[in-house]
């Protein structure tokens, strides 16, 4: 680093950072009392800062010793009774399910259905129309299977839901109308 | 004589066994939301057609297009 006097007042210095005017000046009591307000405005404001981050701190930790109560309360082991109560529940519904599906559509409809992923069939008006075991539904048109916006109700296990599909299909069938393209 | 009903729903189906104009009363009861098909022939059925011994399903109606 090198420094050259421009001025009694003025340098040039060179560094590896750069070429840099220092300018040196004499403060006189305006300027020092001008500087201490300066200082001591920006000591307040800092202090401010600090105080609106503690307060936000603060507010975070609350939050997460909430959310800490509350997840205790959800690892009770109550609540993992009610769980386990549930889950079996639902596995019960399915199982019911799939003896209903299977029942209603017959052991052979019931077995392509597993092996294929659907089955086919023919609804009242002579449409053909194919039902997938995950609940979805194609309709035949012009040689191209067109799937169909249904609605699942959310709570209704997915075999009964397949089943429903089949005889909505095959018996309702103006709940499935056919749309025709306008352009 | 009864009624067998098999009412699909939320936690599997539901069955029950009730008179003739209980089953009557249900169906009227579930009409806009549920359709009625003779387990048997896996026909729409309609309540007035209900007769004693036969065995119905109780089917959500599903609209779609």
């Amino acid at each position: 680093m090198s420094e050259i006097s421009l001025e009694p007042n003025k340098k040039i210095a060179i560094n590896d950072r750069g070429i840099f005017v220092l300018e040196t000046t004499k403060l006189d009591v305006m300027g020092i009392t001008k500087l201490r307000n300066s200082f001591q405005t920006r000591i307040v404001s800092l202090r401010m800062n600090i105080q609106d981050l503690e307060r936000k701190i603060s507010s975070k930790k609350q939050q997460i010793a909430n959310l800490e109560l509350a997840l205790k309360q959800l690892n009770t082991p109550l609540v993992d009774e009610l769980i386990a109560q549930e889950t079996e529940k639902i596995r019960i519904a399915k199982e019911k399910a799939e003896q209903l599906l299977k029942e209603t559509v017959g052991n052979d409809v019931y077995d392509i259905l597993q092996t294929r992923g659907f089955f086919k069939f023919q609804a009242k008006d002579g449409i053909t129309y194919k039902v997938s075991k995950k609940g979805h539904v194609f309709r035949l048109q012009n040689k191209d299977w067109v799937e169909l916006c249904v609605i699942r109700p959310s709570e209704l296990p997915l075999p009964d839901f397949v089943l429903s599909l089949f005889l909505n299909i095959h018996e309702a069938m103006k709940k499935f109308p056919q749309k025709h393209r306008r352009w | 004589m009864t009624v067998k009903i098999k009412k699909i729903g939320r936690e599997g189906h539901s069955e029950v066994d009730v008179s003739q104009e209980q089953a009557i009363e249900m169906c009227r009861a579930e009409e806009g939301r549920y359709f009625v098909i003779d387990s048997k022939t896996k026909q729409l059925v309609k309540e007035i057609n209900i007769k004693d011994g036969q065995e119905l399903m109780l089917v959500p109606i599903i609209r779609g297009g």
